[in-house]
C-alpha cells in the first residue's frame, strides 16, 4: 500500500475512531500530563539542590579530623592545616579542574554595617571570614572594583571619624584599638575599606530567612548593585565568643564589592593576603601559610567518588556535606513518582488495547472488505498501529500541555501565597527537550504496543470470514 | 479507461475460474465444499444456486481468493491460489476481482465518493484521473449527483448501487457476487439485477452469481446448483429462459 494512501485513510479513519477513543485518549493524557509533572518536578529540584545548595562539582578537601590534630599539636607536630605541596598535589590531580585553597581567620571578628542601604546597622556578634586567591574571584566583582589587600594604598593619616578622611578619598578611620564606653576614643588612622566578597547561599539566606524576620528589604539584582557602598564596621580579634590568643583587637572597613560563588556560604571572603596578615597578627605562623581547606572543582561530576579516594590517599578529608545522600532521596522520590504515572499510562493503554479490540470488533466487516479491495495482511496491521500511534501522539502532546499548564500554575502559587525562604526558586520545574522527547516516544510506544495484539488478530482474520453476514 | 493487464499472459488460459476436486471443511469439521470441480470461461455469466447451507458462499469465497484455506486446485485466470503470497493475492483481487456481498459493507462517515474511491487506496501506483473515474462509475450505477450524500441519506437499493460500483472501479475481469439482493425488496432487486445484465454484457466481464431467486437465474448464461456442497446440475442457457 502506497505511503500517501495509508496516512490518507488513517486520517479519515482517525475522525471516526476518535469518538470511541476519547475516553481512553483522556486516560492517556492524564497520565503522561502526570509523568512530565513530577518528572518535571524532580528535575526542578535536582536542579536547586544540586545547582545552588550543594554543589555536585566541587568537594571541600579539609585536614584530617582534629581530634588526631590536637593530640599531634600536644606531641609538638604541625597543627591541622594543608600545606602549599599539598594544595599543589591536589591542583594536578587526574579529574580536577581546579584547586582553590581557603585560609580560615584563625581568631574571633564580629560586625556591623549596612546604616546606608537598610536605614540601620544590621549585625553579627560572630563573623566566619576566610581569604583566597584574587583570581579565583575576579570574574564575580562589580565593574571597576579590585581584590587586592589596600594596606599599601592606604594614606594613614590620622582621623577620629570616618568623615575626617574625607568622602572623596574613599577611605574610613580605621581605629588602633576597640572603643569602650565611658573612655576616649581611640584614635585613628584613614586606609581603604578591605574588598570582601559574599556567596550567593548568603544572599539567600539574608533573603529567605533574616530579611522577613527582620523587616528589611530582599537584596534583589538591583539592590545588590547598589550595595556597591555597604560598608562592614570589622572588628578584629574580639567577638561575643571570645578573643584572639594575641594582638590588640582593632576595628576596620570591609567593602562588599561582589557576590560570588567562591566565596564562603556563611560569612565573607576577603583577599588571602588581607588573611594571612590578620592571621599572622592574631593567630600564629602556621595558621598564616597553612591552609585551612582547599576547594576542588571536578570535570566530571560522576567522579567524585574517584577525586575523593585520591584525596585521602594525600592523607587528607573530603567534607561531603550530605551530597550523596541527597541525591539518592530525590532519586527515590523521582523514582516512585514516575512509576505512579507510569502505571497511569500503562493502564490508560490497556484502556486502549480494550478500545482497540471492540472496535476491531465492530469493524470486523470493513477490515474483512479492505482485504477484499486489495489490502494485504502487513496493510492492515499499519493502518491499525498508525492509528495507535496517532492517538497515543495526539493524547501525549495533550498530556504534556496539560502537565506543563500545571506545572506553571504551581508556579504561579508558590510565587504568590509562599513565604520567601533560602533557595526559594523561582521555578520548581525543569522541562528539558529530551525528557518532552522521552514522554513523547512513551505515550506513542504504549498505545502502539496496546494495539499490537487486537492488530495481529484483525490482520490475521479470513476475510471471507469477516465478510459474511451482517447488513451494514 | 484501461484493460488491467493478465498477471500471467499464458494463451493456454481458456477459463477465468477453474476449481479441480475442490474441498472445503471448516474448522467444526463441517464440510461444506466436497470435491467441486467447475470451469469458468470469460464472459460467462454463471448463476450458483441451492439451497441455504448447500456451501453457495463457501464456494464464491474459495473462487474469489477470500478464503484459501481448502484442499485442490483452484486457479484465477490462469494462477493457482495456492502459489500466492498473502501480498499476490491481495494484489489479484485489487486488480482482477470485483466483490459484491448482500451486506453492502459501506463506511458509514464517507460520502459516495469516498467509498467508491476506496479501492484505489490500495493500488500500487496512483490511479489516473481517480475523481473522473468515480464519478463516472457513480453515473453508470444511476446515482448521479449523489456523489456527496453519505449512505445513510440513501435506499437499501441505492446503497447497494455504491458497493457494485466500488466492487468495479478498477476494472477487474471477474466480478463475484452474493446474494446482492438478498436484502433488497422485489422491485429494487429486479432493477440490481438489470444493471448487473446490462454491465455484463458491455463490459464482458465474468460474473459468478450466488442466488437462490429464479428471477436472478433468468440473466444467468449458466446455472450451477450446489447440494451438500456438491455440485449436481450444471445447464448452460440461453438468455431469458426461466
Ligand atoms: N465460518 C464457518 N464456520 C463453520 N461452518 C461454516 C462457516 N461458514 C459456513 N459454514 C457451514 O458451511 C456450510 C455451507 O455454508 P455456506 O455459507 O457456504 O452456505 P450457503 O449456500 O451460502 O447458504 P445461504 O444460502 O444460507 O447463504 C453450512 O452448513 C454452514 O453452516
Ligand atoms: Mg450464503
Amino acid at each position: 500500500m502506497r505511503a500517501a494512501a495509508l496516512v490518507s485513510l488513517v486520517g479519515r479513519d482517525l475522525r471516526r475512531s476518535m469518538r470511541t477513543f476519547w475516553v481512553a485518549a483522556l486516560g492517556i493524557a492524564a497520565g503522561v500530563a502526570t509523568l512530565v509533572f513530577f518528572l518535571g518536578l524532580a528535575a526542578g529540584m535536582r536542579a536547586v539542590v544540586f545547582g545552588k545548595i550543594l554543589p555536585l562539582d566541587q568537594v571541600e578537601v579539609i585536614p584530617p579530623e582534629s581530634s588526631v590534630g590536637s593530640v599531634l599539636s600536644m606531641l609538638g607536630a604541625r597543627p591541622p592545616g594543608i600545606d602549599e605541596a599539598q594544595a599543589r598535589a591536589l591542583r594536578r590531580a587526574e579529574g580536577v579542574r581546579l584547586a582553590l585553597p581557603r585560609l580560615r581567620l584563625a581568631f574571633p571578628t564580629s560586625g556591623r554595617g549596612g546604616r546606608a542601604m537598610f536605614g540601620r546597622d544590621v549585625g553579627s556578634g560572630e563573623i566566619p571570614a576566610d581569604g583566597v586567591d584574587p583570581t579565583m574571584v575576579r570574574g564575580d566583582l562589580r565593574p571597576g572594583a579590585d581584590f587586592e589587600d589596600p594596606i599599601g594604598r592606604a594614606s594613614n593619616r590620622p582621623c577620629a571619624t570616618d568623615a575626617d578622611c574625607g568622602a572623596a578619598s574613599g577611605e574610613f578611620c580605621d581605629l588602633v584599638s576597640l572603643p569602650v564606653s565611658g573612655q576616649p576614643r581611640p584614635a585613628g588612622h584613614c586606609s581603604p575599606p578591605i574588598p570582601a566578597v559574599v556567596s550567593p547561599y548568603l544572599v539567600e539566606v539574608f533573603n529567605g530567612a533574616i530579611a522577613p524576620a527582620h523587616g528589611l528589604p530582599r537584596l534583589g539584582d538591583l539592590l545588590l548593585r547598589q550595595a556597591e557602598g555597604l560598608i562592614l564596621e570589622w572588628d578584629l580579634g574580639r567577638a561575643g565568643l571570645g578573643a584572639a590568643r594575641q594582638g590588640t583587637p582593632r576595628r576596620v572597613h570591609a567593602k562588599l564589592v561582589g557576590v560570588s560563588p567562591r566565596a564562603m556560604d556563611l560569612g565573607v571572603t576577603v583577599p588571602m593576603a588581607v588573611a594571612r596578615r590578620l592571621n599572622r597578627e592574631y593567630a600564629s605562623e602556621d595558621a598564616a601559610t597553612r591552609y585551612s581547606s582547599v576547594v576542588v572543582y571536578l570535570r566530571d561530576p560522576s567522579r567524585m567518588t574517584e577525586v575523593a579516594a585520591r584525596v585521602r590517599a594525600e592523607g587528607l578529608e573530603v567534607r561531603t556535606r550530605g551530597a550523596e545522600q541527597m541525591g539518592l532521596l530525590a532519586t527515590a522520590v523521582t523514582v516512585i513518582l514516575s512509576l505512579a504515572s507510569v502505571v497511569t499510562v500503562l493502564v490508560a493503554a490497556l484502556n486502549i488495547a480494550h478500545g482497540f479490540a471492540a472496535m476491531i470488533a465492530e469493524r470486523r466487516g470493513e477490515l474483512g472488505l479492505l482485504r477484499a479491495l486489495g489490502a494485504t495482511r502487513r496493510d492492515v496491521r499499519l493502518l491499525l498501529v498508525l492509528e495507535a500511534a496517532a492517538i497515543g501522539a495526539g493524547a501525549t502532546a495533550l498530556g504534556l500541555a496539560a502537565g506543563r499548564a500545571a506545572a506553571w500554575g504551581c508556579d504561579v502559587v508558590a510565587r504568590t501565597r509562599l513565604p520567601d525562604f533560602p533557595f526559594k526558586p523561582d521555578t520548581w520545574f525543569v522541562f528539558s527537550g529530551r525528557m518532552v522527547l522521552g514522554v513523547l516516544l512513551f505515550g506513542v510506544a504504549a498505545c502502539v504496543l496496546a494495539a499490537l495484539r487486537p492488530a495481529w488478530r484483525a490482520a490475521k482474520t479470513d476475510p471471507a470470514a469477516a465478510l459474511s453476514g451482517g447488513v451494514g | 479507461m484501461s484493460e488491467t493487464p493478465l498477471p500471467s499472459p499464458d494463451p493456454a488460459v481458456t477459463a477465468h475460474l477453474a476449481l479441480r476436486d475442490v474441498r472445503k471443511r471448516y474448522p467444526g469439521g463441517r464440510v461444506a465444499l466436497d470435491g467441486v470441480s467447475v470451469s469458468v470461461a470469460p464472459g460467462e455469466l454463471v448463476a450458483v444456486t441451492g439451497r441455504s447451507g448447500s456451501g453457495k458462499s463457501t464456494l464464491l469465497h474459495v473462487a474469489g481468493a477470500l478464503d484459501r484455506d481448502f484442499e485442490g486446485e483452484v486457479r484465477v485466470l490462469g494462477r493457482s491460489l495456492a502459489a500466492l503470497s498473502d501480498a499476490e493475492a491481495a494484489a489479484l483481487r485489487h486488480a482482477s476481482i470485483g466483490y459484491v456481498f448482500q451486506a453492502f459493507h459501506l463506511v458509514a462517515s464517507w460520502t459516495v465518493r469516498q467509498n467508491v474511491a476506496l479501492p484505489a487506496s490500495f493500488a500500487p501506483a496512483p490511479v489516473p484521473d481517480l475523481a473522473a473515474r468515480v464519478d463516472r462509475w457513480i453515473e453508470r450505477v444511476g446515482l448521479a449527483g449523489r456523489g456527496d450524500d453519505l449512505p445513510t441519506a440513501l435506499s437499501g437499493g441505492q446503497r447497494q448501487r455504491v458497493a457494485i460500483a466500488r466492487a468495479l472501479l478498477m476494472e477487474p475481469r471477474i466480478l463475484l457476487c452474493d446474494e446482492p439482493t438478498g436484502s433488497l425488496d422485489a422491485e429494487t432487486g429486479a432493477s440490481i439485477l438489470g444493471l448487473f445484465e446490462s454491465l455484463h454484457a458491455e463490459r464482458a466481464m465474468t460474473v459468478l452469481l450466488v442466488t437462490h431467486e429464479a428471477r436472478a437465474t433468468a440473466i444467468a448464461t449458466r446455472v450451477l446448483t450446489l447440494d451438500e456442497g456438491r455440485l449436481v446440475d450444471d445447464v448452460a442457457q440461453a438468455r431469458g429462459v426461466a
